[in-house]
């Protein structure tokens, strides 16, 4: 459902009930509509902590004989506690920015900062405790340990971590209450639908406590209903913990629950 | 850094995929594998086994066999030459007196001379005729006595040496000395004799050995080998020691043989019974010297004749016709005589010629008694070929006296016909007779043979210029393992080498299903580096992983080994058993010879070697899948 304030919401009726059959005028109002709506989205706090940083960020592949800039000179801030939507047609570079800012991957040129760390320079060691500690990972695919149960699954990144079993033992119920998935502690990610294997892997990624969530296309791959449960869950997790989340995703509608949404193409941020 | 628990929680999930390929990689290293715990449970095994045989026979005592060389340059002496000249013109002077004087044909050119004219490379020359008795005094003046015997006996007194025995073949010197026949008689009847021991002629080829393999031996050599309570020593005249092989003892006793079938009990059984009925028992030998075998080979002649000429009239029998005895071990008759005076006259005149100058030239026939004393094993060795792998297993569980029929030498000293029999000159001064020396320990005997060994065999008379340099051809004896201990550091080399060859094969085995494992797993691998794995991390998960897959290869790899070894231990346990008792002489003939025996040390080998081949297998694939971008992984996926 679509949260629009009440001036944008006049704004609408007004370009609506003007329409003469002008269709390109009435797309440029709603682009129009959209800069605004996004502008004046509510942040978590303007004097909030910038968790993660980016500054002339450039990425590019190798395609073939030819060098293709999958993120092009992108520089943004994100606060601690937005909860950001990051769009944009298939190949835009939603993903590898995404990545670069969970990094897994390293720029060509700029710099980023997570949690207020330069990335660049961090060993190998430093990056996977960086990942482990700071960050959160949501998949499309949940990418849960199909012989493992879910309790385990979930212990999967206090293990690289060194979580402690007694603390692991303490953490887990209480994520799993969270996530609705008390009752299904013990069973295999096969015995679970869609909704509850993605609800799983975001469990999974709050287990170390991260003050970032990556989540790369979590609803993706689920039903709309169930989207609908994975953006509230994302919201109460931010009101619960105080989690930054970032999300990449195709669905407006998914994208429209967030703070802010920044739009790709062409691996730069349109204005 | 992921703790052991949680490596090993995530490493166990990759054991559930891929359970075709893993349990084809699991059967394939695990049968390489099982073969060398087999190997290992196997040569432990028997080791020990021949350790728990303790001191029967000559298990635990360290022997040197030396062979005292043909020194054949005397023969080309020309000291020795002349001198046998010297001694021939001589006889041949009295010869041609007592022919003389007797009224006997004698010509001195075709007299028999001691020497004789060879031919080396083209060029010709004299050598001396060793069956000479002219030959045979020059050399017994001349050749010093026992010189390399005694050079011997110098040499190892000097190093801890317990005892000097000798051994010689009694036929062999009754050979060099003449022709002459030694036939068991058994139930009245003689027992035709062998020219071949191991091709006999009678049916069972039991006895027939006897005048071919007959050995006289110190009697500490022998004295491991005989039945409790029995001794070797005899007094002039007695009957002598003999010990038997089994097969003759049987024939003795008049037992059906067993048949190759017979399992163990039975063997053991029957061992029992010829141990218990062959003790004292007599064995009559007839004894045929050339002259009396000359006799009788005219009697044959004249029985075939008989048939030939059945219808011939014309043929005229000789005068003089012999004729066997009816009865065992008597010398042949005079059938008829029809010479006339003039010829009996000159028979008896050359007979005192030969007489005078051939003492041996009488014709003689007796018999020799022989008390049992022991059992050996089969003489004949037609019948124990290693065909089959309990035969093979078998063949080093043989007597360290070898095949043959043993009597002790003071025995056959104080008989007079063996003793002036089996006197040669080659006797005499020794040569080519054995000698063993007994040490304290193996690695005094293994120093004497590394110290005193004549190693090139190559040259001519190498020998002889060996004993020159106080070297002897020898070897080890009296252990029957002595030849596997000694080859044991090849045997280890070898050894290693296969379980290296092994570990690769089982690590290209590996390799496969690791491979694909962790190729399978880069997606895994990608999400665990996310959620903040380190390359470390990855690694310690795959290379538990690893160490399971080749803990459970060993695993299956011991079972498999130890059920091959637990079936050899099962099939011929028993039949070794046996065999050992007999060729140790065991008194217990309960004591077994078990083929399985456990090394922690081999098996923590073996284990060590399946976990580096695991590690091998998994390091190629492991190295490139840590180092893949994770991110490329996901985006293929």
């Amino acid at each position: 459902m679509l949260h629009l304030t009440p001036d944008i919401q006049e704004k609408l009726k007004t370009v609506l009930t003007a329409f003469d059959g002008d269709i390109e005028a009435v797309r440029q109002a709603l682009e129009a509509l959209s800069r605004e709506r996004d502008q004046n989205q509510p942040v978590a706090s303007s004097d909030a902590p910038v968790i993660v940083e980016l500054q002339d960020v450039s990425r590019q592949y190798r395609l073939g004989r030819e060098r293709v800039g999958a993120v092009v000179e992108v520089a943004l801030k994100i606060r601690q506690g937005e909860i950001v939507a990051i769009t944009g047609p298939s190949g835009s570079g939603k993903s590898t920015l995404l990545n670069l800012m969970g990094a897994l991957d390293k720029p060509d040129s700029g710099h980023i900062a997570i949690g207020g760390q330069d990335v660049a320079g961090l060993s190998d060691r430093q990056l996977s405790k960086l990942r482990n500690q700071t960050i959160g990972f949501v998949f499309q695919f949940f990418y849960l340990q199909p012989f493992l149960d879910i309790r385990t699954n979930l212990a999967v990144p206090g293990m690289f971590a060194g979580l402690s079993q007694a603390e692991r033992g303490r953490r887990i119920p209480e994520l799993a209450a969270a996530v609705g998935l008390s009752d299904r502690l013990d069973h295999l990610p096969k015995e679970l639908s869609g909704g509850q294997m993605q609800r799983a892997a975001i469990a999974r990624a709050l287990l170390n406590r991260p003050k970032l969530i990556l989540a790369d296309e979590p609803t993706g791959n689920i039903d709309r209903a169930n989207a609908r449960t994975i953006i509230e869950l994302f919201k109460s997790i931010r009101e619960r913990y105080g989690t930054t989340i970032v999300l990449v995703t195709h669905d407006m509608e998914v994208a429209h629950q967030a703070d802010r949404i920044i739009k790709l193409r062409d691996g730069r941020i349109l204005a | 850094m992921i703790g052991l628990r949680d490596c090993l929680t995530l490493a166990l999930t990759k054991l559930r995929t891929r359970r075709i390929r893993l349990g084809i990689t699991l059967v394939v290293s695990g049968v390489l594998f099982a073969a060398l715990v087999a190997a290992s449970l196997v040569i432990r095994g028997s080791l020990t086994s021949i350790d728990n045989f303790g001191n029967d026979g000559l298990v635990k005592r360290f022997f040197v066999q030396i062979m005292l060389p043909y020194h054949v340059e005397y023969y080309d002496d020309t000291d020795y030459i002349g001198r046998a000249l010297e001694i021939a013109r001589e006889r041949n002077k009295q010869q041609d007196a007592a022919a003389k004087r007797l009224g006997v044909a004698f010509d001195l050119k075709t007299a028999p001379q001691p020497t004789m004219q060879i031919s080396d490379g083209g060029k010709e020359r004299q050598q001396l005729s060793i069956l000479d008795p002219a030959a045979q005094q020059a050399l017994l003046e001349l050749a010093p006595r026992q010189a390399a015997y005694k050079d011997v006996a110098k040499l190892i007194h000097g190093q801890g040496l317990r005892e000097v025995h000798t051994s010689q073949f009694v036929s062999q010197n009754l050979l060099e000395s003449g022709a002459i026949e030694l036939t068991p008689v058994v139930n009245g009847a003689e027992v035709k004799p062998s020219d071949n021991p191991f091709s006999p002629t009678d049916k069972d080829g039991s006895l027939s050995t006897f005048g071919m393999t007959l050995q006289a031996y110190d009697e500490q050599m022998l004295q491991p080998f005989t039945l409790p309570g029995e001794s070797l020593t005899s007094a002039s005249g007695d009957p002598i020691p003999v010990i038997v092989p089994i097969d003759a003892a049987e024939r003795l006793l008049t037992l059906k043989p067993l048949p190759d079938t017979a399992s163990a009990s039975q063997q053991r059984a029957r061992l029992q019974e010829v141990r218990t009925g062959i003790r004292d028992r007599l064995m009559t030998v007839c004894y045929r010297n050339q002259a009396e075998l000359d006799r009788r080979a005219l009697a044959r002649q004249y029985q075939q004749d008989l048939v030939t000429h059945k219808s011939d009239k014309t043929w005229v029998p000789p005068e003089l016709i012999y004729a066997e005895s009816r009865q065992s071990c008597q010398p042949v008759g005079v059938q008829s005589d029809k010479r006339n005076a003039e010829s009996k006259k000159a028979a008896v005149a050359e007979e005192q010629f030969m007489r005078e100058f051939s003492p041996k030239a009488a014709p003689l026939v007796s018999t020799i008694s022989f008390r049992v004393v022991g059992v050996a094993p089969k003489a004949s060795m037609t019948a124990e070929q290693p065909s089959t792998l309990g035969g093979l297993a078998s063949s080093f569980l043989t007597s360290s006296l070898g095949p043959g029929w043993f009597v002790p030498t003071p025995s056959v000293n104080s008989q007079p016909l063996l003793r002036q029999a089996t006197f040669s000159p080659l006797g005499a001064i020794m040569e080519g007779s054995m000698v063993y020396a007994e040490f304290p320990d193996r690695a005094s005997q293994r120093a004497f043979i590394d110290a005193h060994n004549c190693t090139d065999l190559s040259s001519p008379n190498a020998q002889s210029t060996c004993a020159k340099k106080h070297r002897y051809v020898m070897h080890q004896y009296g252990n029957p393992l002595a030849t596997l201990y000694d080859a044991a550091p090849v045997v280890t080399k070898w050894f290693q080498v296969l379980v290296l060859v092994v570990a690769a094969l089982s690590a290209v085995v590996m390799m496969g299903t690791i491979g694909k494992i962790i190729a399978d797993g880069r997606k895994e691998t990608s999400v665990f580096r996310a959620l903040g794995a380190s390359r470390l991390d990855i690694t310690a998960v795959y290379v538990f992983y690893t160490l399971i897959l080749a803990s459970l290869a060993f695993v299956f790899a011991v079972v498999l080994g130890a059920t091959l070894a637990a079936y050899m231990e099962t099939r011929y346990s028993g039949v070794l058993s046996i065999q050992a008792v007999m060729a140790f002489n065991s008194s217990d003939l309960n004591k077994s010879f078990h083929l399985v025996g456990v090394n922690i040390g081999d098996m923590l080998l073996i284990y060590l070697f399946v976990l580096v081949a695991g590690l091998l297998a998994a390091a190629a694939p492991l190295l490139l899948n840590i180092r893949r971008n994770p991110i490329k992984d996901m985006r293929e996926e």
